[in-house]
């Protein structure tokens, strides 16, 4: 198993060096540079040309590639353009809160998408399957910038239940965590329900069915978890896509997170706050990956690591 | 039984739920206003930068914590030049000396006195390359400060203090807008010692940033909130109010619903304009609208190389064909005024008799004739992006009055870096653009676009001998209103002659105000960014 995620963390490496090669020459190619943005409407050429000297843009793509990855080695993922921050510190400081409202989210998200998956399969074809099915699809088809706006407009603004916005208190998460996790629910709900289904059919559920075992041991016990396997893939990607950054959510609810600094680099051509993003991005994806295949394992026993 | 295992489930999952809100107290909408003596203001997003020699757009905050030697400020109703850290000044009469005596006694927020030493170091700063600052042209025309960005000199040859509390400056030329440059955001005045400690870090760590202003900076949570607290040895005397606390809200429904909510103190139509209409016709609020008209337009731009731009009968034929007051009633809810000129009312040197341009569509289509286009022409405009809906908006309806006088306008949109690109080579054909005053003087406006150094890089490409000498000859001369004459004659060249530019409107600046907020007074150029200085709160 060590050498298995050792060798899984090795192999991170060529990737983030590709990730990087990539997101440096698209940078070259795409035509206008970051000075521009910083100065907006007010040109003025000699300003422009001392910034560009200083911040090495005149020097080729692949001279900055160079010194980039060496700093990168070091620690120093650069200084943003936009901000004025090392990129580092700037990451730091919004992925705790990303953390804090992913984690949050994904509790309600599990919190109600696998109980109701497990519920709408034991109860396939009822009037409870089709309300709960109703309530995940809802989660899942209503844009997210949409439900935000509606629970704002009752929980905050109707019944002043709730702040609007900010993130200084644990009220100020329960608005964007239920947004996120009602709309990421419905996935789950019904992947965990189509693979109940197709589990309930087995053989081993009616052995342990004839075997005399009570539904609810069936159920918990053999069905669950051998029709979580490609919920746990799935769950994966959920986790690596909210630590990434919710930007919608963090836009609504101003959530200082990832997902708008990350807006934020693209949209002002910050190289070095993009590139810290992504490849902190990148690796928080791998790790999860990673995770999602070691959990296969006890999952199932069947899958070994070699 | 299965019916109640159901229920057992279904009544835990909600359970669950309800404890979630349960958490939750307070009443309803409003009930969360605050009873505290800090004014909060809302930010649509961070400013990049609280060093005012560093942005080019960001300079509330900049505008409250640090002081000018003099100030812009609308007195009797109208912009004036005021004394700020200065208490007097004298002007050579050539107009190249200007000497400064400083308030004796000012205070940074570290403790420091303000000296003359300060003013010349802040100078200084500006002008040195390797501090990487973006304003240098607020101080370029002081004698040998050109010298110190090129690397030729050390230190800027035009400032110098005569003695711990006076300061001279003498200029390469006679600049008339000199004093409307220091007034600015960029001639804030720094700490020698604070800044020189604080390097880098100025501007972006709340306890290093430090100046002579109303206000301190006590913390900063980048894409959260920025607080301010009053500075209790301010010179005019401490604020009244405790602090602000600026709000980074960059919803626009999120920012309404904050307002209302009482969670914010200032709703800034600016920061989001698609809310206006509801508070205009919202009976709970009618009354506590403030609003002020921009000292700034909505303009478009030809590039007068770009075909079929070049020819001047087409431009001006696109300046009949647009019915600017329907613009103005629809997309700005008629908050505004139409106007014919570039340099606009609440400006120096506006001309009130500047020749009128009216909506013709029957003339636009005879002058396209005449200039050999009777069957119409396509021509096009290119937007960013993300471009703001009103200028989305805007050229939508542009297009559509112009395809009623046979022309065809195509609107491309390319991201904001490719549009930077574009222009910079000269390759934008028409740009609208949305210019607010920096500084009090037509110079702002009309060297910006026109003059022969600055032209090409808006890509308007118009190189007109007799603009460029009157531009040129406004900046040096010293007889004030024989230099706004020099302006108000090549605008009317540039717009009424040649139809170098189409002004639109300028668009009042609305802000609504909860009960508790007094002596909120829109800025002279009704800017977002003003001073908070005399805002009070009643609770």
């Amino acid at each position: 198993m060590l050498k298995y995620i050792v060798s899984r963390i090795l192999v991170m490496v060529p990737i983030l060096l590709g990730i990087v090669l990539a997101i440096f020459f698209l940078l070259n190619v795409l035509p206008g540079d970051p000075v521009s943005l910083m100065m907006k409407d007010k040109i003025k050429p000699d300003v422009i040309d001392n910034l560009r000297e200083r911040m090495r843009l005149n020097d080729p793509w692949y001279v900055r590639f160079a010194v980039y990855v060496a700093n990168a080695l070091k620690g120093d993922l650069g200084y943003s353009y936009r901000y004025h921050r090392e990129v580092k510190d700037l990451i730091m400081g919004a992925f705790p809160n990303t953390v804090k409202l992913a984690f949050a989210a994904l509790a309600i998200s599990w919190g109600i998408g696998i109980p109701t998956g497990i519920i709408a399969a034991v109860r396939k074809g009822k009037l409870s399957d089709s309300v709960l099915m109703t309530f995940s699809l809802a989660g899942v088809s209503m844009p997210i910038f949409w439900i935000g706006l509606l629970m704002q407009y009752i929980f905050a603004y109707k019944l002043g239940a709730l702040p609007t916005s900010g993130f200084s208190t644990l009220k100020h998460l329960i608005l964007p965590a239920f947004v996120l996790g009602w709309s990421s629910s419905g996935g789950i709900a019904r992947m965990v329900r189509a693979n109940m289904l197709e589990v309930m059919k087995h053989d081993y559920i009616r052995t342990a069915r004839s075997k005399g075992l009570g539904e609810t041991r069936v159920v918990f016990g053999h069905a669950l978890r051998n029709s979580m396997l490609p919920v746990v893939t799935m769950m994966a990607s959920q986790v690596s896509w909210l630590l990434s950054g919710a930007v919608v959510t963090e836009s609504i609810f101003a959530i200082p997170g990832l997902g708008r600094i990350s807006v934020d680099a693209i949209t002002n051509r910050d190289m070095p706050l993009l590139q810290g993003t992504v490849i902190f991005t990148t690796v928080l994806i791998m790790l999860s990956n990673l995770i999602a295949d070691i959990a296969y394992g006890f999952l199932d026993p069947r899958i070994r690591y070699q | 039984m299965k019916k109640m295992k159901f229920a057992c489930l279904f009544a835990a999952l909600m359970l669950m739920c309800a404890s979630v809100l349960a958490s939750c107290t307070g009443g309803g909408p409003g009930n969360t206003a605050s009873a505290d003596n800090i004014l909060k203001m809302p930010f649509s997003e961070d400013p990049d930068t609280l060093d005012p020699q560093k942005t080019t757009e960001y300079y509330m905050v900049p505008l409250n914590i640090f002081d000018r030697l003099v100030e812009a400020e609308t007195v009797a109703g109208k912009p004036e030049i005021v004394l700020g850290l200065a208490e007097s000044y004298e002007v050579s009469e050539d107009g190249l000396v200007y000497t400064f005596k400083l308030r004796d006694g000012v205070k940074f927020h570290n403790g420091e006195t303000l000296t003359s030493d300060d003013v010349v170091y802040t100078v200084n700063r500006m002008m040195r390359p390797e501090n990487e600052t973006l304003n240098t042209d607020f101080f370029d025309m002081v004698k040998g400060a050109l010298a110190v960005y090129e690397g030729e000199a050390d230190e800027v040859e035009g400032v110098i203090a005569l003695d711990s509390l006076t300061v001279q400056f003498t200029l390469e030329y006679p600049f008339g807008a000199f004093l409307a440059n220091l007034a600015t955001p960029a001639g804030s005045i720094f700490n020698r010692k604070q800044c020189e400690a604080a390097g880098n870090d100025f501007g972006i760590e709340p306890s290093q940033t430090v100046g002579t202003g109303p206000f301190q900076v006590t913390d900063w949570q980048l894409n959260n909130k920025l607080s301010l607290t009053a500075f209790k040895d301010y010179w005019r005397g401490a604020a009244s109010i405790d602090g602000v606390e600026f709000i980074v809200l960059p919803d626009h429904e999120t920012q309404r619903m904050s307002f209302e909510n009482g969670e914010l103190d200032v709703f800034d139509a600016f920061y989001a304009p698609s809310q206006l209409p509801y508070f205009l016709e919202s009976s709970k609020w009618k009354g506590n609208i403030v609003s002020g008209l921009e000292a700034g337009l909505y303009f478009y731009l030809f590039n007068v190389e770009a075909e079929p731009y070049n020819i001047p009968g087409v431009r001006e034929a696109i300046a009949y064909a647009i019915d600017r007051q329907l613009i103005l009633d629809t997309l700005f809810n008629g908050e505004g005024k139409v106007v014919d000129c570039i340099v606009v009312e609440g400006v120096l040197g506006h001309n009130p008799g500047f020749p009128k341009m009216e909506y013709n569509p029957q003339k636009a289509k005879e002058l396209l004739a005449e200039a050999g286009f009777p069957d119409g022409l396509a021509c096009e405009i290119i937007i960013t992006n993300d471009a703001s809906s009103s200028e989305r908006d805007m050229n939508v309806a542009i297009q559509g009055m112009l395809k009623e006088v046979g022309i065809d306008l195509s609107i491309r949109a390319v991201d904001m870096a490719t549009y930077y690109d574009m222009r910079e080579k000269g390759q934008t054909p028409l740009e609208r653009m949305a210019w607010w005053v920096d500084y009090n003087d037509p110079d702002n406006f009309l060297y910006t676009f026109f003059s022969e150094k600055k032209s090409a890089h808006y890509s308007v490409n118009y190189f007109d001998p007799e603009v460029i000498s009157l531009l040129e000859a406004a900046r040096r001369e010293v007889d004030n209103d024989a230099r706004l004459k020099m302006y108000q004659d090549a605008e009317e060249i540039i717009v009424a002659r040649d139809h170098v530019a189409i002004p639109m409107f300028q668009v009042t600046h609305t802000f609504v105000l909860s009960d508790r907020v007094k002596n909120f007074k829109v800025s002279w150029n009704g800017w977002s960014d003003m001073p908070l200085y005399e805002i009070s709160i009643q609770n």
